[in-house]
Order: structure tokens, then C-alpha cells, then sequence
């Protein structure tokens, strides 16, 4: 039985590394290929580098164009990612805790219309998100990016915080209550601390969303120094003339963030997607 | 009191005619989409900008860039919200799909005046003719050429000669791919539904003699000619690096430079890696071959062109700075910048005048694969043309729709992946074209 055991555990533990693999060696193989000479990248005469350069960094982050500024597209998509984070958490917060303390809207439409807004395929919705902005003046605007983001993550952040609000016990509200807090500092003293892994995998599952996201930001952003960084990256790939060098280390810059971000809170973020999944 | 009055009257007085003095010190800010991202590209319309913009003080130009797989879709969402630049650099296909949106300007009198001036190729703007008018002006061109690696034919063909017939490629490329042991591949031709294979195999079609429309713009895909191209397409694809049948833009100027290809017809613009990266000589560009006992060949180009607004027309000014800017991009000292001066190879001029300026021929670039150039130059006033602009005017609206959606790449991909033979194909690319189809009446 135990030699059964140990085989599968073997075979579990050869698959896990298989997959893992697969899924990574891209990375690996673009970050490897970042600090390769273009010579070397189009030669592929190795999978090392023979001759080690930083030029294609230094190219991406100090070579500016009148329509290409790396470190402002990345810093754009910080300004918006962080922003939407911020008013996400404040929006879903408040109806989330509203939905988890009211019986009737947990069970009724609201709840489940959260749920329909997430999968609901919002390319749709493209040409008359546009047309609102043009006359709404938010065109060409970076906090237009922030209000659509918000609008699109906040149902999905709302749903994920109702199940981390409806763990946390009334009599704490209500001792707060006795105690003579009111409903506002029963909300960001009891509440918010007790949901902040909710709050986290939601702050961060909004910042990823904005982060990467590329066509409402085609859409919606025309000047060249306001694009974000997936706008940013994609001028690299011009059909005839795709700037390997950095193109590749672009990747890896964009990844970084999101890799500082989600590494920490990667326990919470799983915490957070599993939470409703079990009831008490 | 009245004194208070008085400097208050003196005070807007001056408010007023001080605004107006601004508003004529005030540049005319004049914007424009193109779509060549990379650095180099931008720096040589920055440099034209700069140079119009010193002779031209009072007009402050922006370039803008959209990539080309976002044109259609960014162009015609600014259509819809009144957000459009003053002009755009476009293609064929691009000009008739807006031109179906209303929003496009005539630009016949411009086209004429500097035709009569410079002498356009006329393959390159009849491709912008409809109805008496040209709806744009071609500025700068490309075109694909047989492109090749001597050193390989020399090594595994035994001569440094390129083939000047299709059969002959079939058996170059055969030859290469056996003799070296499938290390160099003969052709690079990709088979995945996108523009590139579009392209490609366009030049098979016009090899072949095969077109998607007749004169009066009915389809004509389903021909014994298209089959005839689809066929020669599938058999040399078995020469290519295995999994061409899913290339895009990118791996055939990766594999040539990698040495892993021999010859792909292409755009002849890898030669500025070759130059800046490899200091090589070994890369060239001849004729497309002839197919069987033609006697005519066929290539693709794509005159880039500048089209205008009506909107612009409405704004006191755009129009006349639009139309200087142009004629300024078209002066052929100019004109060596956006050509030879952004990408050798890339990019070549569109007029008589501008393909003999010096400018041009002085690159050092252009200088080291003289040869290559002067094959473009020949096939871009002998025989290159458009899937769909072969007749001199536009004779079906539905192009745009029908480059868009790939559909030559579409029945490619379905005969390189097995799917279909070439007569299925050929019968199933025209049923897709019929969905698409507008023919203008005669």
C-alpha cells in the first residue's frame, strides 16, 4: 500500500514539475533572451547568452521617441491600476457589506446580476463606452480608464467581499454598537480590518485587471504619452519590423509588478476565490 | 465713476484685442495617425515634421501612431465620436472601408497637381481612383520580392543565380532543404489566416494570372487560375521550417537572418538587419519568377497614402496646412527620408522623380544592396499591384472587408493544413467573398 502510495505521490510530484515547466520555460526563455545582443536574438545561436548586454533595458527605458516613453506608459498604468484599486475596495466595501448584512439582497437579483456583469463579454460595450466618453469630455483621459476599470471590477470585487463580510460575526457590530460606536466606525473599525485578506485579494485582483488590460485603453487613449504599458509594449511588434530587444525586456518589466503585488498575496488571493465556496 | 467705467472699457478692449493677437500668434496644431511604430520609423517622420515645421513656423505638426492591427477599429470608433486627426496614412484596403463611412475628402486636385510635378506611378495612385476623384495620396510604397541567401544557393544549389521560374523555385527550394540535411529550409511562406499569408500568397495568384474580381468587380476567385496558384503554394510549403503553416509577421526575417531559410518572396527590408546587425553582404532580392510559359509576373505592393477628413475641411486652415505637408513629403530630397532614410527596403518612393534623387540612392544602406532596389524600382513601375486594385479603379467596395477578414489567407491555411484540396478551397475562399462583395456598378 505504501509503495502504491509513494509511486502516485512520484507521479504527482513528475506531473507538478511537467506542468510547471511548460508554463514557465516561456518566461524563463524571454527573461534569458532579454539580455541578449539583437544579433544573438535573431541569430538564436544559443540559449545563453554569449555575449551578456543590458542595452535592450537601457534602450526601452532611456531611449525616448516622440510617441514612445516607456517609463511614463508604466508609470500611466501605476496611476491607473492603483487608482482603480483604491476606488474599487471603497465601492465594493460598502455594497458588499451592504449585500452580506441583508438577507434579501443576498438572495435575490442584485446578487446574482453581480455575477451575470462579470461574464458578461464586455466588448460589447466598447463603441457606446466610447461615444459617452467622447461627449463626457473623459476621452483622451487617463481617469476615464479609471472610472470604466472601476465599473468593470467592482461587481466581480463587490461578489468576492460578500463572502469574506458574511464571515465576520454580528455580535462584534453589535458590541461595537453597545459600546457606542456608530454604523460608520462599526464599518472601518470592526469591519474592514477584520475583512482585509478580502480586501487585499479584491485590491489586488482590481490592480491585475487594470494592469493588463489593452482594448478600452486602445480605445479610449489617443495621445502617444498616455498610453499604458500594454499600449506601450504593443508598438513594439509593428508587423515587418518587430523590435526583438525591447520587446523582450519590456515583457519582463511589465511582469514585474504584478509579480511584486501577487507573490505576498498570492495565500490571500486564493483564500479570497475559495472563501464562499464552503458554507458554515 | 465714469472713470471706473472708462478703465474697465479700456481694460477689455485690451482683453479682447490681446486674445485675438494670441489667438493668430498661436500655431495651427495639425494632427496625424500613422502606423509605423518602430523607433527608427518614427525618428524619420519626426525629421520631416521638424524640417516642414521650420519652413512652416505657423503650423505645429503631431505625429501620432496607431498600430496597424488597431487602425480599422480605432479609425472607425473616431468616426463615430467626431475624434478623427486631420489626415492619416492608410492603405488601399483601409481608404475604400472608410470611404463607405462618408467621412473621406477628395484629394484630385492635389493627386494632379503633383503628378503633373513629380510623375506617380500610375499602379500605385489609380489604387486611390473612384468615381472621377483620388481619395488619396500614395506618399510611400512596398513590395515583396523574391528574397534569398546566395551563399545558400551557391552551397546547396550550386549557383548563385536565382531562379527565374516558379518551377525552378520548387526545385531550388527542394534541393536546399535535402542537400543540407534540413538544416536551411528552401521557403519561407507561412500558412496561418492572417495579412501576412495574404501577401504571400498573393504573389502566387498574380503569378498565376488569378484575380478576386473581373473589371466590373464580380468575384472571380473560384478560377482554374487560383487553384493553379493554391496548388504551387501547397507544394513548396513542404519546404518550408516546419510550422510555417502558423507563421506571422516576424519569423521569416528571424529565420532568414538565422540562416535557417534560403529564400522567402518578401519584403525586402530584412537587408538593414543584415547590415546593422550581421555586416553581411549575403542577402539579395530578385524578380518574382515567372510561372510556367507566362510571360508576365506578379508581385504586391502597398501604396501607403495620405487621406483626408471632411471634417478637416471645416477647421479654417487644416485643409491648406494638410495639402503643404504633402507636398512637402512628396518633394523627392524629402521624400528619400520616409523612404530609404526610415527603413531601406521598407519603404520605397512612389514617383519617377523621387526614385532617381540622389537622397535616396546615397544611403549607405541602399548603396551596399544596390541591386535589390533597383528590382523594386522595376517591379514597382512594371508589374506590382493589390489583390483587388488590379484594373486601375476601385471595382469592388467590398475589398476592405474581404483583406480584413483574411480570406485569401483563410483558403490558404485550409489547403496547407489538409483540410481541403485546392478545388474545394478556391470554391470555398469565393463563397466567403460573396458575403463581403459590393461591386460598383459600371
Amino acid at each position: 500500500m505504501a509503495e502504491i502510495n509513494r509511486t502516485k505521490n512520484i507521479i504527482t510530484i513528475f506531473v507538478i514539475i511537467l506542468v510547471l515547466a511548460l508554463i514557465i520555460w516561456p518566461f524563463v526563455y524571454i527573461f534569458i533572451s532579454s539580455f541578449k545582443p539583437l544579433k544573438e536574438i535573431m541569430s538564436r545561436a544559443s540559449f545563453l547568452p554569449v555575449d551578456p548586454t543590458l542595452k535592450n533595458y537601457q534602450t526601452l527605458l532611456f531611449a525616448r521617441t516622440p510617441v514612445r516613453d516607456f517609463p511614463r506608459f508604466l508609470f500611466n498604468s501605476l496611476y491607473v491600476s492603483v487608482f482603480t484599486a483604491l476606488f474599487t475596495l471603497i465601492i465594493s466595501s460598502i455594497s458588499g457589506y451592504g449585500i452580506a448584512r441583508n438577507r434579501r439582497l443576498r438572495a435575490g437579483l442584485i446578487s446574482k446580476f453581480l455575477l451575470f456583469i462579470y461574464v458578461f463579454p464586455t466588448v460589447v460595450l466598447l463603441v457606446p463606452i466610447y461615444k459617452l466618453f467622447t461627449t463626457m469630455n473623459l476621452y483622451d483621459n487617463l481617469f476615464g480608464l479609471i472610472i470604466i476599470y472601476t465599473a468593470l471590477v467592482s461587481p466581480f470585487c463587490t461578489w468576492l467581499l460578500v463572502s469574506f463580510l458574511e464571515n465576520i460575526p454580528r455580535e462584534l457590530e453589535e458590541s461595537a454598537g453597545i459600546d457606542g460606536a456608530g454604523t460608520f466606525t462599526t464599518f472601518t473599525r470592526i469591519v474592514i480590518p477584520l475583512a482585509s485578506p478580502g480586501l487585499v485579494t479584491a485590491g489586488a485582483y482590481s490592480f491585475i485587471t487594470a494592469w493588463g488590460e489593452y482594448m478600452f485603453a486602445l480605445i479610449l487613449i489617443s495621445s502617444n504619452l498616455k498610453k499604458t504599458g500594454p499600449l506601450g509594449l504593443a508598438t513594439f511588434t509593428a508587423e515587418q519590423y518587430i523590435e526583438w530587444g525591447p520587446l523582450l525586456s519590456g515583457s519582463i518589466l511589465i511582469m514585474i509588478p504584478v509579480f511584486i503585488l501577487f507573490m505576498p498575496v498570492s495565500g490571500y488571493f486564493i483564500k479570497g476565490f475559495t472563501a464562499g465556496a464552503v458554507k458554515e | 465713476m465714469k472713470k471706473g467705467i472708462l478703465i474697465l472699457m479700456v481694460f477689455a478692449l485690451v482683453m479682447v484685442l490681446g486674445s485675438i493677437t494670441f489667438a493668430q500668434d498661436q500655431p495651427l496644431e495639425i494632427t496625424f495617425w500613422h502606423h509605423e511604430a518602430p523607433a527608427h520609423r518614427v525618428a524619420a517622420f519626426q525629421k520631416v515634421i521638424d524640417l516642414f515645421m521650420k519652413e512652416n513656423p505657423n503650423i505645429n505638426l503631431k505625429q501620432e501612431v496607431v498600430m496597424w492591427g488597431d487602425a480599422w477599429v480605432k479609425t472607425l470608433a473616431a468616426i463615430e465620436a467626431n475624434t478623427l486627426p486631420d489626415f492619416q496614412f492608410g492603405l488601399p484596403d483601409f481608404v475604400t472601408t472608410m470611404f463607405k463611412t462618408g467621412s473621406l475628402a477628395p484629394l484630385t486636385d492635389l493627386v494632379e497637381e503633383i503628378d503633373e510635378k513629380y510623375q506617380i506611378f500610375p499602379n500605385q495612385k489609380n489604387m486611390y481612383f473612384y468615381d472621377g476623384d483620388y481619395w488619396g495620396v500614395p506618399i510611400m510604397t512596398m513590395v515583396m520580392l523574391m528574397t534569398y541567401r546566395p551563399s545558400f544557393l551557391e552551397e546547396y544549389v550550386g549557383t548563385t543565380e536565382p531562379p527565374k521560374t516558379w518551377d525552378e523555385v520548387l526545385d531550388y527550394a527542394k534541393k536546399i532543404t535535402e542537400n543540407s540535411e534540413e538544416e536551411v529550409y528552401g521557403i519561407g511562406i507561412g500558412g496561418a489566416k492572417n495579412l501576412m499569408t495574404d501577401e504571400q500568397a498573393y504573389i502566387f495568384m498574380a503569378s498565376t494570372g488569378a484575380r478576386f474580381f473581373d473589371e466590373n468587380g464580380n468575384i472571380t476567385f473560384n478560377s482554374p487560375e487560383t487553384i493553379e496558384a493554391l496548388k504551387l503554394y501547397n507544394d513548396l510549403i513542404k519546404f518550408a521550417p516546419p510550422g510555417a503553416e502558423a507563421w506571422s509577421w516576424g519569423e521569416i526575417e528571424l529565420n532568414i537572418a538565422a540562416g535557417t531559410l534560403a529564400m522567402s518572396p518578401y519584403f525586402p527590408s530584412v537587408q538593414k538587419r543584415f547590415h546593422e546587425e550581421f555586416d553581411s553582404n549575403d542577402y539579395d532580392a530578385a524578380h518574382i519568377p515567372f510561372y510556367k510559359d507566362r510571360t508576365e509576373r506578379g508581385t504586391i505592393t502597398y501604396p501607403n497614402e495620405v487621406h483626408l477628413y471632411k471634417d478637416t475641411l471645416e477647421k479654417p486652415g487644416h485643409k491648406e496646412a494638410v495639402y503643404d505637408f504633402v507636398r512637402f513629403m512628396m518633394r523627392p530630397d524629402i521624400n528619400a527620408i520616409l523612404t530609404s532614410g526610415q527603413e531601406p527596403g521598407g519603404f520605397f518612393p512612389t514617383s519617377v522623380a523621387a526614385s532617381q534623387a540622389k537622397e535616396y540612392w546615397d544611403d549607405p544602406i541602399v548603396k551596399r544592396f544596390e541591386n535589390a532596389h533597383k528590382i523594386a524600382m522595376e517591379a514597382l513601375n512594371d508589374y506590382a499591384t493589390l489583390y483587388g486594385f488590379e484594373y486601375g479603379k476601385w471595382v469592388n467596395i467590398g475589398i476592405g472587408d474581404i483583406s480584413g477578414a483574411d480570406v485569401l489567407a483563410d483558403t490558404v491555411n485550409k489547403v496547407v493544413s489538409g483540410q481541403m484540396t485546392p478545388e474545394e478551397a478556391a470554391a470555398y475562399g469565393a463563397e466567403l467573398m460573396t458575403k463581403y462583395s459590393a461591386p460598383i456598378a459600371q
